[in-house]
This record gives structure tokens, C-alpha cells and sequence, in this order.
């Protein structure tokens, strides 16, 4: 199965001359912690991680409202062919030490982002069916999942 | 908006967390974190003094190679035993430091949570997250802010009814008992 088959399509998304304030400010809407910069022809330029602003913004004292976004984002992002197996791709988000990572096309546009928890559910969903055959040979390993719906005593 | 170099972290911290008891059993404290949403929540003692933190994915590699040193161990009987061993030693950061202590110390120990402390008793719990919403939005009020808090603190295995993150509740699951041999 390739990236293409998982990677999610819509992509939160920043532009370089853009202030880090509003950048921040779509982070936050989004509920995301990095957004992908891309140039005129969406091709991925950069990207602006919630790491990048505390190391190049509030540790450094930048002014958040005044300086752009290619200033401080991380330059040269590493990205993924649309046809990457995803085996391959699990691979190299570890080695990378990355949970996110722009897909991009035959032309290198983006495509679409594939998320360290995209592929941890498509896996989960596998090992699902696996987990119920061993709840069916080993019940005692699910015992734990009934204790905490006892009373809880909270102070 | 105050000037970013002058926020301090008790500014842009969640506070008063939800906390877990130094007694509380794995399961209650597992429990606690994926019915909640939570990624962390701090381990206090008696006194509410802070003793350490456990995170859903230590919690995870701590069961996994409990699991793997011994062919005996039993999921059951792990998950009925206190925190502690699965604790994490956090990163504490004092509530009047400025904001660039926080992110530094963040980024510094590649690390996602930090717990914010006053007289060494927990008072908030500051992440990435909240430095993004600094730069964002400086101090102001209405700044979008996660549900983390309230500062209970859980004591015994179980937890009141709350919606339950089935999805995510099921992952665990699945990695947890995939570690099975």
C-alpha cells in the first residue's frame, strides 16, 4: 500500500511572507502542531513546526507580529513520493525522528500530508482483528479493561 | 497584548491540571488519560507535592518491556499495579520564569510537557501548544485553551462516566496486547 492510499488530502497550510502571529493563530484553529509552506506552484518550501516558535520566536525574543514565517520555519522539508510504500515511510519518519511529512506528486506539489497517526490507526485497525483472536485464546489479557469503569473517589 | 519577552509562564500555563495520586493503580491512571484526552497528567503525593509525570506513550514502552523481560508477566496484574515505575521524571519549571525558560527547556530536552511548579506544589502544566498560543495571541483571555483541569486528583481505579475516545482507547489496546508474545 502506498502513502497516497492514507496521507490526509487537506493540508493546514502557511504562506512565507505571512506574520508568525497569524501562522501561530492557525495552529491553534487547527488544532495542528506544524503547517506546510509552499511556494507560488505549492511546491513544499518549508515548514512551520509549534517547535520553531518557541525556539526561534520566544526564545529569541522575535517580535511574533513583525517577522515573517520563512524566517523562522525549517527550510528544505523532507518529503514522500505519493507511490512510497508505507512500510518504507514508517521507516523513515523514525529514523528522521518526524511525525509529520509532506506527500508530494510527480511534479513535487503537495499532495497531502501523512501523519505518524495515520498510519498508527491503518495499523491499529489491522492488529485489531489479530487482538480479538487473542482475546478469544487469551480472555484474562482484557481483564483490565473493565476495572476502571468502578467509582472513582476524587478529592 | 504584552510583549512576548515579558510573559511569564504562569501567563500562558493550563492551570491547575489534573492530577494523579502516587496509590493510583496503572489502569485508573490509563483510564484517566484516554477517557480524558489527556497525553500527561503530573503524580503528586500526600502532601500534593510533585513526585513525577506519566505520559500515555511512557506508560506504553514501560508495559512493553515489562512484557518482554518476562515471559510470566500479566497484562491483569501490570495494569493493577501503582504508577510509580512508569513515571517519567519531569521537566519543572517554576510559575514566574519568563515564557523563553519554558521553550527552551522544551525544545532543549526534545520534550512536549513540562510541569509548572510554585513552592514545589503543581499549579499548571505548559506545552508547546501553550507557547504556540502565546505567540499567537500574547496573554489574551480569549485565546482558544484545552480542557485540561479543574485540579482534581484521582485517587483510586476508576473515574466518573465521561465520554470515552473509543478510537483511541482501541489503539492502545491493540498496541499493548500486540506486545504480548
Amino acid at each position: 500500500m502506498s502513502v497516497a492510499r492514507i496521507c490526509t488530502r487537506e493540508v493546514q497550510l502557511a504562506e512565507a511572507n505571512e506574520s508568525v502571529r497569524e501562522a501561530a493563530r492557525r495552529m491553534l484553529e487547527r488544532n495542528v502542531g506544524s503547517l506546510v509552506v509552499v511556494d507560488g506552484d505549492r511546491r513544499p518550501i518549508g515548514m512551520l513546526t509549534d517547535r520553531d516558535l518557541a525556539l526561534r520566536v520566544v526564545a529569541t525574543g522575535r517580535d511574533p507580529s513583525s517577522c515573517s514565517v520563512e524566517q523562522v520555519m525549517t527550510t528544505m522539508p523532507r518529503v514522500f513520493s505519493e507511490d512510497l510504500p508505507i512500510e518504507r515511510a514508517l521507516w523513515l519518519m523514525r529514523a528522521w525522528g518526524v511525525r509529520r511529512v509532506p506527500v508530494v506528486d510527480g511534479e513535487r506539489r503537495l499532495a497531502g500530508v501523512l501523519a505518524l497517526d495515520d498510519v498508527v490507526s491503518l495499523l491499529a485497525g489491522e492488529l485489531h482483528v489479530a487482538t480479538q483472536v487473542l482475546a478469544r485464546q487469551c480472555p484474562a489479557a482484557l481483564d483490565f479493561v473493565d476495572e476502571p469503569l468502578a467509582s472513582a473517589e476524587v478529592r | 497584548m504584552a510583549r512576548i519577552e515579558d510573559l511569564r509562564i504562569e501567563h500562558v500555563m493550563t492551570p491547575s491540571p489534573v492530577c494523579i495520586d502516587e496509590g493510583c493503580t496503572l489502569a485508573g491512571a490509563l483510564s484517566l488519560l484516554l477517557r480524558q484526552g489527556y497525553q500527561s497528567a503530573p503524580v503528586i503525593g500526600r502532601e500534593g507535592e510533585l513526585i513525577g509525570l506519566l505520559t500515555r506513550t511512557g506508560l506504553l514502552s514501560w508495559l512493553s518491556r515489562c512484557v518482554e523481560r518476562s515471559d510470566d508477566a500479566s497484562l491483569s496484574e501490570l495494569m493493577r499495579s501503582p504508577v510509580g515505575p512508569a513515571m517519567e521524571r519531569p521537566l519543572r519549571f517554576e510559575a514566574s520564569a519568563p515564557l523563553k525558560e519554558l521553550s527552551r527547556g522544551l525544545v532543549a530536552h526534545e520534550a512536549a510537557t513540562g510541569l509548572v511548579v510554585r513552592e514545589g506544589r503543581v499549579v499548571g502544566i505548559a506545552t508547546l501548544q501553550d507557547v504556540a498560543r502565546a505567540v499567537g495571541y500574547g496573554d489574551e483571555p480569549a485565546a482558544p485553551r484545552p480542557a485540561h483541569g479543574h485540579g482534581h486528583c484521582f485517587t483510586a481505579n476508576g473515574l466518573p462516566e465521561s465520554p470515552t475516545n473509543e478510537t483511541t482507547e482501541r489503539e492502545l489496546m491493540t498496541l499493548l496486547l500486540a506486545q504480548r508474545p
